[in-house]
C-alpha cells in the first residue's frame, strides 16, 4: 500500500495546457475518484501517476519517494483500462498470470494466484476460457483480476465501466468497491460519472479545464459545493444570484425585491457582495399554503414530470425556473397551472461567493 | 408510386438483374481462366505441339510418366526449392525486420516507407535488366560496394603501419570482392536470384507487417509495461503471436510467387549458367515455346500447380491455426 501526493503538477501536450498545477494527496487504502467532463485532465492525471506521462512541472510522490521521472514498470502500481487492454490471444489465466510469469513466479504459486484472484472476482471455472468468448462485464472483472494479482501499491482504474450497459455497471460497481475494501488497496478511480464517484469514493477530486475545482468527500462535494460548476456539475442545482443584505447570524439574501432568502451558513461574507446561491431540488418543499412558513414563496407550477417514486416539478418563482424534485406523495401531488408555495430550507442552501 | 409499380412489372425480374450484372464477370473467368485451365488439362494428357497444325493425340499419362522419369526436372524443383526457400527467409526476415523499425513515430515516415515501397512497383524485367549491370563482375556497382570496406581498411592499417600480414590481407580481401562472378558462376547464380528478388519483394513483406504492427492496440503494450514486461517479452507475447496471422498470409503469398518464378529468371541468368537457375517455371516456358511440346509442358504446369496447391493448404493449416489463437 502506499499514499499517492501530487505536487503541484501541470501537464502541457505542445501548447495545450490539459493539467494545471494540481495539488492533491490520496491517503493509504483510500478510494479516490478523479471526476469530470470530457477534457477535464482526469485520464492525463492518472497516466501520470501510472508513468505513461511525465509532469511538465511539479512531482509525483509514492508514500515519501519522488516517483516523477520513473517508468511504468518501476512505479508497481496495476491499471484497469477503459478498453479492458486483455491480450486476445491468450486465455483468462494467461491473461491474469501474465504479470507473474514476467515476474518469474514458479508456475504452482503463479497458478494458486490466478486461482485467488479469479475467486475474488467470481470468475473461478473460466480460467481455459478465451477471454474474446467472454461478455464485457466478464472481461472487466479479469482486467481487474489481472491488475490486483501482482499485488500493486496503487490500483489505477481509467474509467473501467464506461462500456458496460447500466445494470451491468451497478453490479460491477458493487464488486470493485467490496473488492477494494477487501484488499485495502490505495484506489485511483477515473469517472465522468457522477453516481459511481459518489457511490464509490472515500474522497472526491472534481476538475474542469485542467483546474482542481473541488476536494472532498461525497456529501461534502455534494452538500456543499465550493462554485457554481461543482454545483451544476454534481446533481442538480438551482442557481439563484443575489447580493448580501445582512450578515449577523443566519444571513439575508436578496435575489430579487420580493425574493428575499434567509441562509444558515459559516462563511464570512460582506454586505452587498454579490453571491450564488445553490439549493438542490429535493431540498424544496412545495406545500398548497403559505401558513408563515420561512423562505417561502409563491409559484406556479409549470410543467409536471411523473418518475415512478419521485414527481419532478418546474415551478416559476417571480420569473425564476425553480427545479423541485418531491417524493411521490399521492395526496400532495400539483397539477399543472397550480399555484403553490416552495419552501427554501434555510440550512440546505449553499451559498458561493461571486469572485468577480 | 404508382410509376414504381409500372417499372418492376415492365422492367427485369430480381434474378435477371441479378444475373445481368454477374454474368460479364462471369463470362470472363470461363474465356480468360476456366477453359484454358480445362483445355490445358485435356492437353497435358495428349501429344500436341502449338506449331503442328495436327489435332491432340490423346496419350493417357504419358506426358506425366516421361516427366517425372527425367532426372532433371526434380534437379528444377530443387532448384526452384532452394530459390523458395532462401528468398522468402530473406524476405521475412528483412521485410519483418523493416516494419518493426518503421512501426513508430519519426519525421519523414511517410516519405521513407514510400521510398522502400519502389522495388515491388518496378516491372521484374527492368529490375533484372539493371540487376544484371549492378551484379556485372568487371564494372558492376555491388562489387565496388563489398570491396569499400575492406578497400577502406588497407588503407587505414597501411596508414596505421599494422603487420604487413593484415594489410595485405584487407587489400586481397578488396581485390577478391571486386572480381565475383555473380550471375555466371553456377553457385553464385542461383544466390543472385536470391539477392534480386530479395530486393525487390522485401517491401511487400515489410508492408503486410506493418499492417500487421500497426493493427495492435497501443494500450496492450502499456498493460503489459505496467505488468514490467521486457521489450523481448512483449515482442514474444504481443506482438508476434497477434502479427503471426498477417505473416503467414504475407508469407503463403510470397511462397506462391516464389515457386512460380520465370520473369526475373528469363532475363537475369536464362536459366543458366548451364541449368544451374533452370526452376520449374522457367523449364515450363523452355518446353512450351523453345522445344514447342505443348502437352508436355501442360503436364508439367499442371504438377507445378498441384504443388503450390498441397504448400498452400500447408500455410492455410497453419494460418487458421494462428488466427485461432489471436
Amino acid at each position: 500500500m502506499a499514499s499517492v501526493r501530487l505536487e503541484n503538477i501541470s501537464k502541457k501536450f505542445d501548447d495545450v495546457v490539459a493539467v494545471d498545477k494540481i495539488n492533491l494527496t490520496i491517503k493509504d487504502g483510500e478510494f479516490f475518484s478523479l471526476l469530470g467532463p470530457s477534457g477535464c485532465g482526469k485520464t492525463t492525471i492518472l497516466r501520470m501517476i501510472a508513468g505513461f506521462y511525465h509532469p511538465t512541472f511539479g512531482n509525483i510522490y509514492f508514500n515519501d519517494r519522488d516517483v516523477s521521472a520513473l517508468p511504468p514498470n518501476k512505479r508497481n502500481t496495476g491499471m484497469v483500462f477503459q478498453s479492458y487492454a486483455l491480450f486476445p490471444h491468450m486465455t483468462v489465466s494467461e491473461n491474469v498470470a501474465f504479470g507473474l510469469r514476467v515476474r518469474k513466479i514458479n508456475a504452482s504459486e503463479r497458478k494458486q494466484r490466478v486461482s485467488d484472484a479469479l475467486k475474488l472476482v467470481d470468475l473461478s471455472g473460466y480460467e481455459d476460457r478465451k477471454v474474446t468468448q467472454l461478455s464485457g462485464g466478464q472481461q472487466q472483472r479479469v482486467a481487474l483480476a489481472r491488475a490486483v494479482v501482482i499485488e500493486p501499491s496503487i490500483l489505477l482504474l481509467d474509467e473501467p465501466l464506461s462500456n458496460l450497459d447500466a445494470k451491468l455497471r451497478r453490479d460491477t460497481r458493487d464488486q470493485i468497491q467490496r473488492l477494494q475494501r477487501e484488499l485495502k488497496i490505495t484506489t485511483v478511480y477515473v469517472t465522468h460519472d457522477q453516481e459511481e464517484a459518489l457511490t464509490l469514493s472515500d474522497r472526491i477530486a472534481l476538475l474542469r479545464k485542467g483546474v482542481c475545482q473541488q476536494i472532498g468527500t461525497p456529501d461534502e462535494i455534494y452538500n456543499h459545493p465550493s462554485n457554481a460548476f461543482v454545483a451544476s456539475f454534481i446533481g442538480r442545482s438551482n442557481l439563484l444570484e443575489g447580493k448580501v443584505l445582512e450578515n449577523e447570524g443566519i444571513m439575508l439574501i436578496k435575489v430579487e425585491d420580493d425574493l428575499k432568502l434567509n441562509v444558515s451558513s459559516q462563511k464570512k461574507l460582506e454586505p452587498d457582495q454579490n453571491v450564488t446561491l445553490a439549493i438542490r431540488p429535493e431540498t424544496i418543499m412545495l406545500h398548497k399554503n403559505q401558513e408563515s412558513r420561512l423562505n417561502t414563496f409563491e409559484g406556479v407550477v409549470e410543467l409536471r414530470q411523473f418518475n415512478g417514486y419521485t414527481v419532478e416539478y418546474n415551478i416559476d418563482v417571480q420569473g425564476h425556473k425553480i427545479n423541485v424534485i418531491s417524493l411521490n406523495e399521492e395526496t400532495q401531488l400539483y397539477n399543472t397551472k397550480d399555484k403553490v408555495y416552495a419552501e427554501f430550507p434555510v440550512n440546505r442552501i449553499s451559498i458561493i461567493p461571486q469572485t468577480i | 408510386m404508382r410509376g414504381e409499380v409500372s417499372f418492376r412489372s415492365k422492367s427485369l425480374s430480381d434474378y435477371q438483374l441479378k444475373m445481368m450484372f454477374i454474368m460479364p464477370t462471369i463470362i470472363l473467368l470461363i474465356v480468360m481462366n476456366i477453359f484454358p485451365l480445362l483445355w490445358s488439362l485435356v492437353l497435358s494428357f495428349s501429344d500436341y505441339s502449338a506449331i503442328n497444325s495436327q489435332a491432340p493425340d490423346f496419350i493417357g499419362t504419358k506426358n506425366y510418366i516421361r516427366i517425372f522419369s527425367q532426372k532433371a526436372t526434380w534437379s528444377y524443383f530443387v532448384t526452384t526449392a532452394y530459390f523458395v526457400v532462401l528468398a522468402v527467409a530473406a524476405q521475412f526476415i528483412i521485410g519483418f525486420g523493416l516494419a518493426l523499425l518503421l512501426n513508430r513515430e519519426f519525421q519523414g515516415k511517410g516519405l521513407i516507407t514510400t521510398l522502400m515501397l519502389i522495388p515491388m512497383m518496378l516491372s521484374p524485367v527492368v529490375v533484372g535488366l539493371f540487376w544484371r549491370f549492378i551484379l556485372d563482375s568487371s564494372w558492376g556497382l555491388f562489387n565496388y560496394l563489398l570491396s569499400l570496406g575492406p578497400a577502406v581498411l588497407h588503407k587505414i592499417t597501411a596508414a596505421l603501419h599494422f603487420p604487413s600480414g593484415i594489410v595485405s590481407w584487407f587489400k586481397d580481401a578488396a581485390s577478391n570482392a571486386r572480381g565475383i562472378i555473380w550471375l555466371t558462376r553456377p553457385k553464385a547464380a542461383l544466390f543472385s536470384l536470391v539477392i534480386i528478388d530479395t530486393w525487390m519483394w522485401s517491401p511487400f513483406m515489410m508492408l503486410l507487417s506493418l499492417a500487421g504492427l500497426s493493427a495492435i492496440p497501443k494500450y496492450l503494450y502499456e498493460a503489459a509495461e505496467i505488468d514490467r514486461a521486457s521489450t523481448w517479452f512483449k515482442f514474444r507475447h504481443i506482438t508476434f503471436p497477434l502479427v503471426a496471422p498477417l505473416l503467414l498470409i504475407a508469407l503463403l503469398f510470397r511462397t506462391m510467387d516464389a515457386f512460380k518464378l520465370f520473369d526475373l529468371v528469363y532475363i537475369a541468368t536464362a536459366g543458366g549458367p548451364g541449368s544451374a537457375t533452370e526452376t520449374v517455371s522457367m523449364n515450363l516456358y523452355r518446353r512450351a515455346f523453345q522445344d514447342y511440346n505443348t502437352g508436355e509442358s501442360c503436364a508439367l504446369a499442371y504438377i507445378l500447380l498441384i504443388f503450390i496447391i498441397a504448400l498452400s493448404n500447408i500455410y492455410i493449416k497453419y494460418l487458421n491455426k494462428a488466427k485461432g489463437n489471436a
